[in-house]
């Protein structure tokens, strides 16, 4: 498994994060609602860990980090309820449609988790076993989640759909 | 466009805050509130500032019942005693050689008659005078008569009548066994005019109002206190205003054996070429412990030495005789001098001063600063420090205060400490600037 974690043994505290920052804010801003700003929700997953411990206590930082960015999202998510859900509808009355959707009404309409899973996939490269690892999920678990995600980005996007996967895993293409 | 290009984009939405201000928003979002509590002091200040304030109000309730000022109580008897004709003069300036004058105001005692006048001699040498409190004597007697034989009185019995002023008699005998003294005090007359009787003694003194010397302090008594080395003392008393050298030291013994003790004794003995006498009694319970007085007369002043040993915390008594020698007749000039090292005071008296007025000023000063910097409840604490730390002065109290003062005004500082740490806002944890 790729260590993607940084040396850890010489850092401080905030050396660490900003370490861990550029990847983090990524994972963010596509884990999060559209109208949710992702240094918010870094933020409010940093203030979880800094209120009982120290970031350089944590094993695995940046794992940690991420599954409370889920979990924070998926809580925004909650609370703003159907009403968020509906807008993009009630917006949509096909004037001025761009072509090509904005990606902000197509990845809103999946669950943060996917969202996760498929941006961990098919953008930072991580194998199902990583992905995993990283969100605290069985692989099997990944392998649906990633197939669901990727079949309803399919249905909106429409485009060619390149999966990175690792040796173990079914290699698929399909065209339009 | 792609999936994987749909969610690049979405991952490079918006514009980063950076590192360092999310580090910093994070902590100051995680910092408790009020995380340097204002209030609830821990729990040992709590403890010692009770204790502080219990030992100032120890030290203080102290120094009010030790007094200060004049408290001067003069016995009823003392009262009624002879007048004093004059001004009392200085006693001999007698030393004892190889002892010095104890340090500190109980070293040499003045009398305490308000008109007693040293002159300035005195009162430059030793200071303001101090009055002393007094008490009254435990049995005062009216009269006091002596009787002996016409010649060599002190080789023989010696008897003494004391009249109370409610008429009541009490007969007590020297150098003689107690059959001897109870046969003899038979053939006293002791109605009417008390005489010898059919005794064969005759009347040596008679005495209006004789007080007993340890129930109280004399109005006319000078005391000298020697030390010899860290056991061994030597106290020398003179009682101004007799005229007659003899009649002083029947004086002496109606005093000494006013005690209802038994097995005195009396014996000449030659003091600084003075008729002296030794005046022994079995079983004598006075508080100051001797064994034995060595009295003697001359000038116009009555001569009283006694000898003690410390060992222990008890006072026990020494055969003044063995020190008769030590006694020695210097010149005036060299009295004085011992007398003023006496009143001086002692390096630890000295150090005990410089650390009070430096606590002092280190208080005032501190009032002052924590004023100006609003810290008011440690301002408070010191101004108490210093108004208990002034009540106390001049209650004897050396070292208490001064510690009391001490941690006082350390409690005041770690107060201000805290509470200038409150005021600052809490530093976030903030990394290098991006």
């Amino acid at each position: 498994m790729e260590n993607r974690q940084p040396d850890r043994r010489s850092l401080s505290g905030f050396e660490l994060f900003e370490s861990l920052y550029s990847s983090l804010r990524r994972f963010a801003a596509v884990v999060a609602d559209s109208d949710v700003d992702p240094d918010d929700l870094v933020q409010e997953a940093l203030v979880g860990v800094l209120a009982r411990r120290t970031i350089d206590e944590l094993d695995n930082p940046a794992a940690y980090l991420k599954r409370s960015m889920v979990n924070a999202a998926s809580g925004h998510r909650r609370r703003a309820g159907r009403w968020r859900r509906l807008v993009p509808l009630l917006a949509d009355d096909g004037i001025g449609v761009d072509h090509y959707p904005s990606d902000l009404a197509i990845l809103d309409q999946l669950d943060p988790l996917d969202r996760a899973v498929v941006f961990l996939l098919d953008v930072e490269g991580y194998s199902g076993l990583e992905a995993a690892d990283e969100l605290g999920l069985t692989h099997g678990a990944v392998r649906k989640r990633a197939s669901r995600a990727r079949r309803r980005l399919r249905s909106v996007v429409g485009a060619e759909l390149i999966l990175i996967t690792s040796p173990t895993e079914e290699r698929t293409e399909e065209s339009t | 466009m792609n999936t994987a290009d749909v969610l690049e984009r979405r991952a490079e939405r918006g514009r980063p805050r950076g590192a360092s201000q999310v580090w910093a928003a994070a902590h100051r979002a995680a910092a408790p509130p009020a995380a340097v509590s204002a209030h609830g002091s821990p729990l040992w200040f709590r403890v010692a500032l009770a204790l502080w304030l219990v030992g100032l109000m120890a030290a203080a309730s102290v120094a009010a019942r030790s007094g200060g000022g004049d408290t001067t109580v003069i016995s009823p008897a003392q009262e009624a005693a002879d007048e004093v004709d004059g001004v009392l003069s200085l006693p001999a300036p007698i030393l004892v050689e190889g002892g010095t004058l104890r340090q500190g105001r109980t070293g040499v005692m003045r009398p305490s008659d308000p008109d007693y006048d040293g002159g300035d001699v005195i009162d430059s040498v030793l200071g303001p005078r101090l009055r002393e409190e007094t008490a009254g004597p435990s049995e005062p007697s009216e009269i006091s008569v002596v009787f002996a034989r016409p010649s060599a009185p002190y080789e023989g019995p010696i008897l003494g009548v004391d009249q109370s002023a409610n008429g009541g008699f009490r007969v007590w005998g020297v150098n003689a066994d107690p059959d001897e003294i109870t046969a003899l005090a038979q053939d006293l007359q002791l109605t009417g005019e008390i005489s010898a009787g059919d005794t064969g003694l005759i009347e040596v003194a008679r005495f209006d109002n004789a007080v007993d010397i340890n129930d109280g302090w004399h109005r006319r008594t000078w005391q000298f206190d020697f030390r010899l080395n860290d056991n061994l003392g030597l106290t020398v008393q003179a009682e101004s205003g007799g005229s007659d050298d003899e009649a002083n030291a029947w004086l002496w013994l109606v005093r000494l054996v006013d005690r209802g003790s038994a097995d005195v004794t009396i014996q000449p003995v030659d003091v600084l070429g003075h008729q002296g006498y030794v005046i022994r009694s079995a079983g004598r319970t006075d508080t100051i412990k001797s064994d034995g007085d060595v009295v003697w007369a001359a000038d116009g002043f009555a001569y009283r030495m006694t000898a003690s040993s410390y060992g222990d915390n008890v006072v026990s008594g020494r055969d003044p005789v063995l020190d008769i020698s030590r006694l020695k007749i210097v010149d005036r000039a060299e009295w004085l001098e011992a007398l003023e090292q006496s009143a001086s005071p002692t390096p630890w008296e000295q150090g005990a001063t410089i650390l009070a007025l430096a606590t002092m000023a280190g208080l005032v000063l501190s009032t002052a600063y924590f004023l100006v910097k609003r810290t008011y409840r440690s301002a408070a604490l010191t101004v108490v420090t210093v108004v208990m730390s002034w009540a106390v002065v001049g209650s004897g109290l050396l070292l208490v205060p001064r510690v009391l003062a001490l941690v006082g005004l350390a409690l005041a500082w770690w107060l201000h400490a805290r509470s200038v740490a409150n005021r600052a806002a809490p530093e976030p944890r903030t990394g290098p600037s991006a």
